[in-house]
């Protein structure tokens, strides 16, 4: 019985979607009034959320997310994990943030107040409340609909890590209970963690935000409604389908600019609202430009871009620590008043928060359990289309002759790490934030970077399109990538994903050796006689002889990581020699006998293997480059000299 | 005294001494030549045989600036500290070479013998000039706690400010504020030297006293010709830049011609040296 109810209810909802036109199941609905009091820095909350069971069993109880209460003490699992520190911003201690649950019920039904009760399902600790269950009276059945009312009160941090106030300028994410996602028949609802984002079902949400009269506001969703209320506030209402998660933000210092968006193909109609605050002006064009191109950028690579509105929110000054994150239909950039041009930190925040739209809006990625596949594939992207707009050398700096590309800042970040933590695990289990870091945004970058390298630019825009348009607005695992990129390919991928999604190790292959040794004339004990080039003649002729050089090139591999190598051997006639070597074993050594001695050798010369941790060693000349090592010395040396005399001043 | 005649003097001075100028090169390239070394190990062994570097010849390449950086780690780390150790020797042999561009500038009739004069200040005064050092302790600690004050009170005043200018500007107000205090105390320093030399006394401690309230006594004056003195750096600074931009160094000889360009500006910070020292003392002794 069971069985044959559950295709017909998920079909119910499959028809419901195209009949009205959704693009996602919807599993949640919330219809939110909130009021913001800017004088305790809190939010007043109603919220009635409509849940339907789309599992294949009955569930009789209900987990929500309470992100607001990592934020309550020293003792949460995320300040333990953070040390009270994000990104270089501290917690107040003088401004905690917290959410109470002032009431929990069915609607019309019974009152769950008194079910409540703090869970911990990752790391046991009981000062921990970020993850509460209720148990219902009766089981929701597959496919099944409740719907529940919440009184709730939110305070908020002074911010510091995505969410919460500085001065009057107000960022509200994470901030209403929000019921976990039941996922491969359990739930799947983690607490809040330091070096962790989010997870969500996708739904309908429509929230009524009622704030000071002189405060601008901005939302997930499309604006429907504007009223003036008599006690000198203001309510505006936002609707928003298709998503999972709803922020909003107020501060009377914003400066709003509308902007409608459109390309012709594919076919994109959206309107850019850019809330830029008064100190940052002069960035509002650089903001507007980065935001168009990256709704062309991701639209033409991935999908066009499906909703009416994108939201950019520029943090106020001494608000940084909310800047840089993002939210469906809404994201929120950075800058400073002094930002130069060349420094194009705001545009590639711009593109970076904005692409988490497609990666972890669209595409709904499991950030707790891999978030490689949110912020690796948004950060190859970001890297594509900074490249693409700011220029292969110039994307990230190009200020006073220093320039740098966004993807030599990834490699950066990658080169000088540990071995300690492979691309794929738990966002908890990492030994560091910077571990986690590196590993899910840049080495996962430069693992895609590799991947479109070795199977070619059209391969994998084919993959990334086909990926996007397979898994957009649901819950995509690494397996599902995988099985994309091998079906596309027509390759068996295995070798590499398993290396480089799961194990710690690096990519390095070097020039180890190369020389050139003149083969000499004969002169010894051959075949029991003595052969000598006694007489002076022999010598002549051996002079007058061309040379021959017996030519040797070691290549080795000095990291773990298995990948087919090609090498590109040059000699002093110009003839370039290319070899191949599947890369196995330590090391290979390539022998040539020619009449000319080798110039210089190396190892994946287009520069493939973005992954590789040394370029430095992937090749190797004969005759070294002493006037460039000589100059960089006499520069160092003369920069010291100058410290001397300020010294001597 | 006119401090446009002593800036003057300060000037003409220095320029009548090649050979002091040359002894305070050499002694600042004696120093360095020891890092050049370290440096060009260093680059060689991780730079040397990288066909990154043919390059590098044509362009500055961040891949391979950033790989050294991070693939030399330690040997860097290794660098640095030599940079420093030859930093505070250089700190010592530069109490003994102000001793000898005193008694230089001081004992003019013996200009003849110029190596045996600079040698024997040097000596003469190094005892003093060391305890000069010492004790000017009782001015760092001061001006650092008044720094640490004024940072405490500005930092408060933008604690919650979204007023990000005025936060600005006090980052710039609180820099200036350090290289203000920074070079008042060497100022103070250079007269209480002068003090000693021109009175020969080994009354340090009342010396640094009376540099003080020298300086304070004239203040416009002694600021006015030290900032002076310090344009006149930052304009042999910014030709020194200009040309050295108008050419690539991708040859041996423009390699050579930079290095010859470089040093000669370094011989202009000694002729700048002894430039200070010369005005400063014209206008404390008044003649």
């Amino acid at each position: 019985m069971k069985k044959a109810v559950i295709p017909f209810a998920a079909g119910i909802l499959l028809l419901n979607a195209f009949l009205f036109g959704a693009l996602s199941r919807h599993v949640v609905s919330y219809d939110i009034k909130a009021r913001l009091v800017p004088e305790t820095k809190s939010v007043e909350g109603h919220e009635v959320l409509s849940w339907t069971n789309d599992s294949e069993a009955a569930v009789s109880e209900l987990q929500f997310h309470l992100y607001m209460n990592a934020f309550k003490n020293n003792r949460t699992t995320f300040i333990k994990e953070s040390g009270g520190t994000s990104r270089g911003y501290k917690i107040d201690k003088k401004n905690w943030g917290y959410i109470n649950i002032n009431k929990i019920a069915v609607q019309e039904g019974a009152d769950l107040t008194g079910t409540m009760a703090y869970i911990q399902p990752d790391d046991q600790n009981p000062d921990d409340q970020t993850v509460m269950k209720v148990t219902l009276p009766a089981p929701v059945e597959p496919q099944q609909k409740i719907t529940l009312v919440i009184d709730f009160t939110t305070k908020l941090p002074k911010v510091f890590a995505r969410s919460g106030f500085f001065g009057n300028f107000f960022m509200i994410g994470q901030w209403f209970p929000k019921i976990g996602v039941l996922w491969n028949g359990d739930w799947n609802c983690h607490q809040y963690h330091a070096y962790s984002e989010f997870f969500a079902d996708y739904g309908a949400y429509r929230a009524e935000l009622t704030v000071p009269e002189n405060f601008i506001v901005g939302a997930t969703g499309k604006r429907t409604g504007e009223t003036k209320n008599a006690d000198g506030t203001k309510t505006y209402v936002h609707v928003q389908e298709d998503v999972h998660d709803f922020a909003w933000t107020a501060c009377p210092e914003f400066v709003e600019f509308r902007e409608k968006y459109t390309l012709d193909n594919p076919r994109v109609e959206t309107e850019m609202i850019l809330l830029v605050h008064r100190s940052h002006l002069k960035s509002k064009e650089r903001y507007a430009q980065a935001l168009r191109n990256g709704l062309e950028f991701y639209s033409r690579n991935y999908g066009p871009y499906p909703y009416e509105t994108i939201t950019l929110v520029d943090p106020a000054p001494g608000g940084m620590g909310a800047g840089g994150m993002e939210y469906p239909t809404l994201f929120t950039a950075g800058t400073t008043s002094w930002m130069p041009l060349g420094i194009r930190m705001p545009e590639m925040v711009t593109i970076h928060e904005f692409g988490h739209g497609y990666w972890y809006g669209i595409v709904g990625s499991n950030e707790f359990e891999e978030a490689w596949l949110d912020e690796g594939i948004n950060s190859y992207s970001e890297v594509k289309a900074m490249n693409k707009y700011y220029g292969d050398d110039t994307s990230m700096l190009d200020i006073c002759g220093v320039r740098m590309g966004d993807l030599v800042s990834q490699r950066l970040r990658v080169i000088g790490s540990g071995r300690f933590d492979p691309i794929v695990k738990r966002s908890w289990d990492y030994i560091s934030g910077s571990s986690y870091s590196l590993n899910v945004y840049a080495k996962a970058a430069l693992m895609m970077l590799t991947l479109e390298r070795w199977l070619g630019e059209d391969v994998m825009s084919r993959i990334m399109k086909t990926y996007y348009e397979r898994w957009k607005f649901r819950h995509p695992a690494t397996k599902d990538f995988v099985q994309v990129a091998e079906e596309v390919s027509g390759q068996e991928l295995g070798w590499f994903f398993s290396q480089v999604l799961y194990s710690p190790d690096r990519l390095d292959y070097a020039i180890s050796d190369l020389r050139a040794e003149e083969i000499n004339e004969p002169d010894g004990i051959f075949e029991g006689k003595t052969v000598e080039p006694k007489d002076s003649q022999a010598k002549r002729d051996a002079a007058i002889k061309p040379k021959t050089y017996r030519n040797t090139v070691v290549v080795a591999r000095l990291g773990e990581w298995i990948f087919p190598q090609e090498i590109l051997i040059v000699f002093g006639d110009g003839q370039k020699v290319r070899e191949t070597w599947d890369g196995r074993d330590r090391w290979k050594r390539f022998v040539f006998t020619k009449p000319v001695k080798v110039v210089s050798a190396e190892v994946d010369p287009e520069h493939k293997l973005v992954l590789d941790v040394n370029y430095l060693n992937n090749s190797r000349i004969l005759e070294p480059q002493k006037l460039v090592v000589a100059r960089a010395a006499l520069g160092f040396m003369h920069w010291l000299q100058g410290l001397l005399s300020l010294v001597s001043l | 005294m006119n401090i446009m005649t002593c800036y003057a003097h300060g000037l003409r001075e220095a320029m009548r001494r090649p050979k002091m100028i040359m002894l305070l090169w050499l002694a600042n390239i004696a120093f360095a030549a020891a890092a050049y070394f370290g440096f060009s190990c260093a680059f060689g062994a991780a730079l040397g045989n990288s066909g990154m570097t043919v390059e590098m010849l044509a362009k500055t390449d961040m891949n391979a600036v950033i790989e050294f950086l991070t693939n030399s780690g330690g040997r860097l780390d290794d660098l640095i500290t030599m940079a420093l150790l030859v930093m505070v020797f250089y700190a010592f042999v530069s109490i003994f070479l102000n001793g000898g561009i005193l008694h230089s500038l001081i004992e003019q009739e013996d200009r003849k013998r110029f190596g045996q004069t600079f040698f024997a200040g040097g000596g003469r005064y190094y005892g003093r000039f060391f305890r000069l050092t010492v004790y000017s302790i009782i001015l760092w600690a001061p001006a650092l706690i008044g720094y640490f004050l004024v940072h405490a009170v500005l930092r408060a005043l933008t604690k919650n400010s979204t007023n990000e200018q005025l936060t600005f500007y006090f980052s710039i107000f609180r820099i200036a504020l350090a290289l203000f205090l920074i070079f008042l105390i060497k100022m103070i320093m250079d007269y209480a030297r002068i003090r000693i030399a021109t009175q020969d006394t080994n009354k340090v401690f009342v010396s640094l006293l009376g540099a003080v309230k020298f300086v304070f006594a004239r203040f416009g004056g002694t600021l006015l010709l030290y900032y002076l003195l310090g344009l006149t750096g930052w304009a042999a600074f910014l030709v020194f830049r200009l040309i050295n931009g108008t050419f690539s160094k991708n040859l041996t000889v423009t390699v050579l011609l930079g290095f010859v360009l470089a040093q000669l500006f370094i011989a202009s910070r000694g002729w700048l040296k002894i430039a200070y020292q010369a005005a400063e003392l014209r206008y404390f002794t008044g003649r």
